[in-house]
């Protein structure tokens, strides 16, 4: 073995020497106990081992037609949404002490994770006005599959869920994966003019109800009025579970907590999280005090050390994988921590004033894009008469894929196709105008729109 | 070896019942509580839920584990020790008296289980394992 | 040896409040862009709107720079020394992969972008997938479980899938007891049943035991190689084929992987899932406790039930496919942790095909290096060939009223992080070590005479006291639950 390279420190010299402390003479010796006929003599096909120079050019090369070398103006959110982050953020979840460190169960070793996290759970279960906050998920997707199966704990014996079909379409698909086998039966509830429909609720809302799932702002991005179908779904003893993945709306909306949400999830990456193509992200996950235990995830303590001075450790670790196995209230492993943290000092950078301004600017903004691009002539809201906090549905005249792929061409993304998720819906485009669009970007993708053959 | 009362019966478990005609009185052994270490949490059954023989009627936490509570014999709650799931750390004193988990009315007639001297025969192996 | 003022080696450790108590109303953390639109008034424009603002700190740019750099000195990191967590695998994590996952080329896409923008990103999903495929010998990869419990979860769930697809539902999942706990928790979730094997007194599985339990209700058996004590399952061909003949199939836990790149791959001896973590085996950061990612491996069998969006190439052109009737669905929305694929991408790079067999072949000398450092104080419950960990316990010492749990609180006086404790569980009072690739000689001998000194003064109580916080009172923590900060108002 002459392999020499930047991330091993051992020389060949040193090499000599650990093999005569372990008393070999060769690094094969040391590999006898794998069984000759599951040895593998090949070299793996990954290439040559490349400098770091060579990976930044390929790196540089693989994304000049991307969205950043085009300088690309974007109206997309449908989940990920493009929000503005201090330079601060990125400086410091790069300090290694933050970046490199593991999961904190050596409490004496890790108390600068630990505040953060607890910092954390007090600001999620404040925004979503809910007594207890774990200390994050995967994404919002699987934060609303877990709150599906928590529902599923506590109502042992009921069989049914009932999912508004403005839930993301992706949340959706997951949620299905989660319960298919589980004995769960899924139910849809419709929608009207945009929103979750009440009468249909109420029809299927009964004994065998485990819970309803809600999403608000929905899909479509209207508002639901969370607390009547809050008193709708819990009629007859069903949990009320709110999903809200862009969750810079709690900033002006009602809470799920003050509108009766039993569980309420979201996605932290509205918190300044970059888009990275998907991920990663942070689920929320926000519950009343009397299920905590059947809670799923990690959760962060406030305690004393041996000295009685204010410290953190991860608490209730009984429900978890580790200690529980088969029967921890999840399988989950860790927590998405540099994420939650990201959440944490982008939270304290905005602050109580600058959270609200931002949500305040997203609202007019969203409101200024709906009455420029309803006066094109080109376009119809779909649901004008539902509110909206940065995300609204308009109808072309022609199919609104054409619209993109023209638009994409002059380096705009105008929204996302509807016909992403429904083939039937051809018009709709779902678009999403958050602060980092300036009047002028909103005015000309109302020209692009004018110009639309 | 006065320590585990020579009125109950034990369980390999390490749950005690103190019979008296068709009631019984449950809890668990001094014994189980040292291996536990600290308790934070008991979860006991609702009064009116019945259980069969050697079936989980609860669980007992302390930080770092979680253990089933197997019932002795078959029989119905009657009653739970309420004071103690508001306190479980006094369950570490005197675990074979007044911090009893839960009352029951008898369904069957208790078997296989052992006296206080089987009992602590079976926890000095235990030990040396 | 040297005690350390402070564990985390910082020369200057301070005390830092919760941010909510050094909020002071008006100080201002962030500039918003200038509102250029007439502004609109949530309360009257929603009719109902929030009660109350949200109680967020308050605090200025460099109050929150100071905030969390105080807080980062609280804590250990592999950046200040070596991290000998066994079956953890914390390695150097290369600071070129933050460079480039945190560039906006890459962390400004959106998935949803038109695809002619997505191309250079989907191309680097494609490399990672044939790369893992090349790792692992298997003709199918989805990249997109979010961490490596979601891969096991998403693997169980494939398994579920095929045997449904035969029109059978299979409830047992055997797995070994060296088994991580996410084992039998995912076979849960994923609505299986599981039944333990024990391994032989050379800590691996027996066909003998294995044959005991193996009936037509077994799905699959769940298995770490190497496993978690550090050993080859050297009976893994024979045990593959066991399984098949009976139509189950062998899921192997790849939280190992890390020990075998180039010197074994799965797909050859008949594995048929693997769940990949990323963080262990291509050193994506583990950042405090995630994010991780965990991409899974499956052999032909199972290629039909892959969740959907799956990559497929057309031309030179890579696009995402739907259409799969017997996909499981969808794990996760979107497209997977793309942020932790660049990064695993970049380190596979960066070391080649040659470059990861010299990842394992070093991992394993170091681990052998530990064990022949240490086998004449610590005992050996299982003494058979270690690759890349090595499981001691406490039983030498326990005459000296020092036990595992103290052992391991003492390290933390000497500047550095114990290793795994209490795991695997099959070993009574375990103490597992792994020290990885990336420990130097001089740091490995730093831990192993830090604890051979600990064992040479079993005297010492109360440790560790040479930290910003001593021992924490994690019973109090569970008793009386404050697991929010309590405002004032």
């Amino acid at each position: 073995m002459n392999f020499q390279h930047r991330f091993l420190p051992t020389t060949p010299t040193d090499r000599a020497e650990l093999l005569k402390a372990c008393g070999v003479n060769s690094i094969e010796e040391l590999l006898a106990s794998i069984p000759r006929n599951v040895r593998f003599d090949g070299v793996l096909p990954s290439g040559p081992a490349q400098s770091e120079m060579e990976i930044r050019r390929r790196v540089r090369n693989l994304m000049k037609e991307g969205r950043y070398a085009r300088n690309a103006l974007s109206f997309i959110g449908a989940g990920i949404y493009d929000h503005m982050c201090p330079a601060a953020v990125n400086q410091l979840t790069l300090r290694g002490e933050f970046l490199t460190s593991y999961t904190p169960y050596q409490p004496e070793m890790s108390q600068g994770t630990l505040q953060a996290l607890f910092e954390f759970q007090t600001m999620v279960a404040e925004l979503f006005g809910m007594e207890v906050s774990n200390a994050s998920h995967y994404d919002g997707s699987t934060s609303l599959a877990e709150a599906a199966l928590m529902a599923l704990r506590i109502n042992k014996g009921k069989q049914r869920l009932l999912v508004s079909q403005a839930v993301h379409p992706e949340y959706l698909q997951v949620l299905k994966t989660y319960l298919a086998n589980l004995g769960v039966e899924i139910t849809l509830v419709p929608c009207e003019g945009g929103v979750t429909s009440h009468s249909s609720l109420k029809s299927l809302v009964n004994d065998d109800v485990m819970a309803v799932v809600v999403q608000s702002p929905n899909f479509y991005g209207c508002v639901e009025d969370l607390e009547a179908l809050s008193s709708i779904s819990k009629a007859k003893g069903g949990m009320f579970i709110v999903s809200t993945p862009e969750t810079l709306s709690l900033a002006v909306l009602p809470s799920p907590g003050e509108c009766g949400a039993d569980i309420a999830t979201g996605e932290g990456q509205s918190f300044g999280i970059p888009q990275s193509f998907g991920g990663p992200f942070v689920g929320l996950f926000t519950s009343k005090m009397e299920h905590v235990r059947q809670m799923p995830g990690r959760l962060c303590g406030e305690t004393v050390d041996a000295q009685g001075r204010r410290s953190y450790t991860l608490t209730l670790s009984t429900r978890e994988q580790h200690i529980r196995r088969d029967k921890a209230t999840s399988n989950i492993c860790t927590n998405q921590n540099l994420m939650a943290l990201w959440a944490t000092i982008w939270l304290t950078m905005m602050g109580k004033e600058g959270f609200y301004e931002l949500a305040v600017q997203n609202l007019s903004k969203t409101e200024y894009a709906k009455d420029v691009l309803a006066k094109t002539g080109k376009a119809t809201l779909r649901y004008p008469k539902q509110n909206t906090f940065n995300e609204f549905v308009i109808d072309l005249k022609t199919p609104a894929q054409k619209f993109f792929d023209q638009a994409a061409q002059a380096g705009v993304a105008p929204g996302v196709p509807l016909s992403r998720f429904d083939s039937g819906d051809t018009t709709g485009l779902l678009i999403c105008v958050t602060e980092k669009k300036s009047r002028d970007d909103i005015d000309h993708l109302a020209q692009l729109l004018r110009d639309l053959a | 070896m006065s320590q585990y009362p020579k009125e109950l019966q034990y369980t390999k478990e390490h749950e005690w019942i103190r019979v008296d005609g068709s009631t019984g009185i449950v809890g668990i052994t001094a014994f189980a509580i040292e291996q536990l270490g600290d308790v934070v949490h008991l979860d006991l059954p609702k009064s009116g839920t019945k259980f069969k023989a050697g079936e989980s009627f609860g669980t007992i936490e302390s930080t770092k584990t979680v253990s089933d509570l197997y019932m002795p014999v078959a029989g119905t709650v009657t009653e739970v020790n309420a004071s103690l799931t508001q306190t479980p750390e006094d369950i570490a004193t005197d675990p074979h008296g007044k911090n009893w988990l839960i009352k029951v009315t008898l369904e069957g007639t208790p078997a296989n289980l052992m006296t206080s001297d089987q009992y602590t025969k079976y926890i000095a192996e235990a030990a040396n394992h | 040896m040297e005690f350390l003022k402070k564990s985390t080696g910082h020369a200057v450790v301070l005390e830092e409040a919760p941010s909510f108590e050094s909020s002071r109303p008006g100080a201002v953390g962030a500039d918003l862009p200038t509102l250029d639109v007439p502004r609109v008034d949530p309360k009257s424009h929603f009719g109902k709107a929030r009660n109350a603002k949200a109680r967020l700190p308050e605090l200025s740019e460099p109050e929150v720079i100071r905030h969390f750099t105080r807080l980062s000195t609280w804590n250990y990191a592999i950046d200040l020394g070596i991290y000998p967590l066994g079956s953890c695998t914390m390695k150097y994590n290369p600071r070129l992969n933050e460079e480039i996952a945190r560039s906006g080329e890459l962390s400004e896409a959106h998935p949803y972008d038109p695809i002619a923008w997505s191309q250079g990103h989907l191309k680097v999903m494609w490399e990672l997938t044939e790369d893992l495929k090349g790792v692992t010998g298997m003709p199918g990869v989805s990249l997109q479980p979010a961490a490596g419990a979601h891969g096991e979860l998403t693997g169980l769930m494939l398994v579920s899938a095929y045997h449904k697809s035969k029109g059978r539902q299979r409830k047992t999942i055997l797995t070994a007891d060296t088994a991580h706990g996410t084992n039998p928790a995912s076979a849960a979730l994923a609505g299986f049943q599981i039944v333990q094997i024990a391994t032989g007194e050379d800590g691996v599985i027996h066909p003998e035991a294995l044959a005991a339990v193996l009936n037509d209700d077994v799905a699959a058996l769940m298995t770490t190689n190497p496993n978690t004590l550090g050993i080859f399952e050297k009976n893994i061909q024979t045990i593959a084929n066991m399984l098949h003949e009976k139509d189950a199939l062998l899921y192997i836990d790849g939280a190992n992987l890390n020990a075998v790149l180039g010197l074994s791959r799965p797909g050859d001896f008949g594995a048929d899932v693997i769940q990949f973590n990323l963080h262990k085996t291509f050193s994506t950061p583990h950042g405090g406790g995630g994010p991780g990612s965990g991409p899974i491996a499956v052999s032909e069998r199972l290629l039909p039930f892959l969740p959907v969006p799956r990559l497929e190439k057309q031309g030179d052109d890579v696009i995402l496919v739907d259409n799969a009737p017997q996909s499981i669905g969808r794990v996760k929305a979107f497209f997977g942790n793309y942020g932790m694929f660049i990064r695993a991408w970049c380190y596979i790079r960066a070391l080649g095909g040659e470059g990861l067999r010299a990842v394992s072949e070093n991992a394993i000398l170091n681990a052998n290096y530990m064990r022949s450092q240490l086998k004449d104080v610590l005992h050996l419950p299982v003494n058979a060939p270690t690759l890349h960990e090595v499981v001691f316990n406490d039983r030498n010492q326990r005459e000296l009223n020092l036990d595992t749990t103290k052992m391991a609180k003492r390290l933390i006086d000497y500047g550095m992080h114990p290793m795994t404790v209490h795991f695997p569980l099959c070993v009574k009072s375990a103490i597992m070590i792994e020290p990885t690739e990336t420990e130097s000689r001089s740091e490995m001998d730093r831990f192993v005479n830090a604890l051979k000194e600990v064992i040479r003064t079993p005297e010492v109580e109360n440790a560790p006291t040479r930290v910003f916080r001593e021992r924490v009172d994690e019973t109090k923590a569970a008793r009386e639950l404050r697991l929010t900060y309590r405002f004032k108002d």
